[in-house]
């Protein structure tokens, strides 16, 4: 939940999370235990120390456990008010938009040059401890509008058709979710890159049985100057090449595969050094199509975070 | 253990596939018979982000909803940066 937005919710939400003050508006959150009676049970703060997190955890439940039956499962239940605050509600995807998953991995390098996972002795000495944490993949949604993706199925399609991908996407890939810092922190580290640092083509490569066979290719070259040291620059430089399935009866995409591999040189975050390895250190992103989103599959893409209009519809320049 | 393994021999220092021209200074092509090795490598493992094998909801309303039906506490995960795919 977004503190900041749910605090200020004029509705029956707001109303819980005043009374409760369940919602942390730290950049770091914290999770509350609370009861379905706007009670407040347990703060707890996110620290990577599992048992202390468990054993706050089972004090809550306790606490629960000790309420009277009108507190732990009311019969009556009543949210109240007005049903949704319009102005704050959660945003949802376009109507038809594709709800595609992205994972971002830091990856390192054998003796040979092969690709491997990431090791502790990767990471500078200071964060090593929490080299098992980097090691894992960040990961956040991006929503492709109808429009978009119904432009990525050319009108006639026949087999070797090469033509750009929509602008658009390309941007939004290039801006939004191909971050270093995703899964480490807050920053947003690409957000004016043009068109031109990059190319996305898209090509038909076969059509059979009502399907039609994409596939995407491209590469980028991510650029965010942190003054007049350039050596303290941020640079990402990925390939990317995708596989696309479009259904010609369904009218719909059922694989929207791609990966991105390339280097990143200089600190994710920036100001700290959350998931830092000096020199250049290969970087990974998986996007695959979520089919049938759950209702937390619908999150709002993360990259998007105030941003939401222009993230949708990004211009160059 | 999963930390030590390679992702096999995925070599793309001068690997280039041919489709298009690439200028040198250029990040090499994904070789194409490293896609479904790499797309599958690069995703969760098991036991990776486990946040995600909880089935969140996203309103408030309909979490009090059903933790009352279900005679449950509600546990919140918040942050100024809206959810906690990292921490800052």
């Amino acid at each position: 939940m977004d503190a900041r937005i749910e605090s200020k919710r004029e509705d029956a939400d707001g109303e819980f999370v005043r009374a409760t003050k369940c919602v942390a508006i730290t950049a770091t959150g914290r999770l509350h235990v609370v009861t379905a009676t706007a009670k407040d049970l347990k703060s707890i703060p996110l620290i990577p120390d599992k048992r202390t997190t468990e054993k706050s955890l089972e004090k809550a439940l306790k606490a629960f456990q000790d309420l009277p039956e009108a507190d732990r499962k009311p019969s009556k239940l009543d949210v109240g008010g007005k049903v949704v605050d319009v102005k704050r509600a959660p945003p949802a995807p376009p109507a038809d938009a594709l709800i595609v998953r992205l994972f971002n991995r830091q990856l390192g390098r054998g003796d040979k040059g092969e690709l491997r996972y990431t090791l502790p002795e990767d990471y500078e000495p200071s964060i090593r401890k929490s080299a098992a944490r980097y090691g894992e993949p960040g990961n956040d949604f991006m929503w492709v509008p109808a429009n978009e993706w119904q432009a990525l199925v050319p009108p006639e399609p026949k087999k070797g058709l090469e033509f750009p991908a929509p602008a658009a996407l390309a941007l939004r890939l290039y801006r939004y979710h191909l971050d270093p810092a995703r899964g480490l922190a807050e920053n947003q580290n690409f957000r004016t890159t043009p068109l031109d640092a990059g190319r996305l083509t898209v090509t038909v490569t076969d059509m059979a049985d009502g399907k039609i066979q994409l596939r995407l290719t491209g590469m980028v070259k991510l650029l965010q100057k942190r003054g007049p040291d350039e050596s303290k620059w941020l640079r990402y430089e990925p390939a990317l090449l995708g596989h696309l399935t479009y259904d010609t009866a369904r009218k719909v995409f059922t694989r929207f595969d791609i990966v991105a591999v390339g280097d990143v040189t200089g600190a994710p975050t920036g100001e700290n050094l959350q998931g830092y390895r000096s020199g250049s250190q290969p970087l990974g992103v998986a996007f695959e199509l979520v089919a049938a989103p759950t209702k937390s599959e619908r999150l709002a893409p993360r990259a998007a975070r105030d941003d939401l209009v222009k993230y949708l519809s990004p211009q160059d320049k | 253990m999963k930390r030590m393994r390679n992702l096999g021999m995925l070599t793309l220092a001068g690997f280039v596939l041919a489709i298009g021209a690439v200028r040198a200074d250029e990040p090499k092509p994904v070789p194409a018979e490293q896609f479904d090795h790499l797309h599958k490598t690069i995703k969760p493992q098991e036991g990776e982000i486990r946040f995600w094998d909880i089935p969140w909801l996203l309103s408030i309303s309909e979490a009090r909803q059903k933790a009352a039906a279900e005679g449950k506490p509600i546990l919140v995960w918040s942050g100024a940066g809206g959810a906690p795919i990292g921490l800052c």
